[in-house]
């Protein structure tokens, strides 16, 4: 207990020490810490599917193995965004050519239960709402969306996390803001 | 030069607009109601996106320390339950398949034209057996 209390207070730079170390305590500290954010990104990606707890999973175990090559230049939360949003995307690319049309045959039945139980409480009908947006974007757009307008990264980071030019991010930005004012339109 | 003002509105959220198509935009916003109603959606669509929340199950922490604790390697329940579905189906394809087959053959699908017997006549038994 008292370990995990310790473990609570650490600084960032004190956690990677303790991961170097290999203290799997430290590693569920840091899923503790950013768990929410990796899951926003891997479920915004893919959608509420059992994938995604896979990916999630994936995802700290790719985080733990990296960690000799970590060496703290960029934050955890990034490095740990970078790993998530690779995964999700690579599963989008198997994912398509797998079952192309029942994939989305799928997503289209999810768009729909949404909608129907779209009343229960505020935020579930938020949560709803938008994981019914980011379904309907492909997944260029849906990918900066999430990293710029959910995760809050900066035009700058959200360019260097996904590899492409900042006036991409921005036309992207722009062309998915009017994409998604048409969906809210559609359903309203 | 025509002025796009919708993309201007969009572009004033994530850019930095010059100070002169700040003034541009600011005056537009003022005469255009239609503009203003833009902007107020785009609003909240970026308030619904930052207010998303999503999180793991609770066995989250447990499944990804099991999965180190056994150097990594694991196939998920879903994978086997996709891998299980698939030959299902494939197999049920098959046998639809020689279904066809036999009901192409012989108009029927009775146990003698399934079992291959339909066509056998007593002769062919006694014709058979007199080789052993």
């Amino acid at each position: 207990m008292k370990n995990a209390t310790c473990l609570e207070a650490c600084t960032e730079e004190k956690l990677v020490e303790l991961l170097h170390q290999g203290d799997q305590n430290a590693l569920k500290e840091v899923i503790r810490r950013h768990g929410s954010m990796v899951a926003r990104v891997v479920k915004g990606m893919l959608g509420e599917v059992p994938e995604a707890e896979d990916i999630g999973q994936e995802t700290f175990i790719r985080f733990w193995s990296s960690l000799k090559t970590y060496r703290h230049e960029a934050k955890l939360s990034t490095f740990l965004v970078r790993i998530a949003m690779n995964l999700s995307l690579n599963e989008i690319k198997s994912r398509k050519k797998r079952i192309g049309f029942l994939a989305v045959w799928k997503i289209e039945r999810a768009e729909e239960k949404e909608i129907k139980k779209s009343n229960f409480d505020e935020d579930f009908a938020n949560n709803q709402l938008v994981e019914m947006i980011l379904a309907k974007l492909d997944e260029a757009h849906r990918s900066v969306v999430l990293l710029r307008l959910i995760e809050g990264f900066s035009t700058k980071e959200t360019a260097r996390l996904l590899n492409i030019p900042m006036g991409t991010v921005l036309s992207r930005l722009s062309r998915a803001q009017v994409k998604m004012r048409e969906i809210i339109k559609a359903i309203e | 030069m025509q002025i796009n003002y919708n993309e201007l509105l969009i572009r004033s959220f994530d850019e930095q607009l010059s100070s002169r198509e700040q003034k541009l935009l600011e005056t537009e916003l003022e005469r255009n109601l239609e503009l203003r109603q833009i902007k107020d959606d785009l609003h909240n669509i970026r308030n619904s996106l930052a207010n998303y929340r999503a999180s793991f199950d609770d066995e989250f922490v447990t499944q990804v320390l099991n999965r180190l604790s056994i150097g990594g390697l694991y196939f998920s329940p879903y994978y086997f339950q996709r891998i299980v579905k698939w030959t299902g189906l494939a197999a049920a394809a098959v046998i639809l398949f020689l279904l066809m087959l036999v009901y192409w053959d012989h108009q029927t699908l009775d146990l003698d034209s399934l079992l291959g017997l339909a066509d056998l006549r007593p002769e062919d038994f006694d014709h058979y057996f007199a080789n052993y």
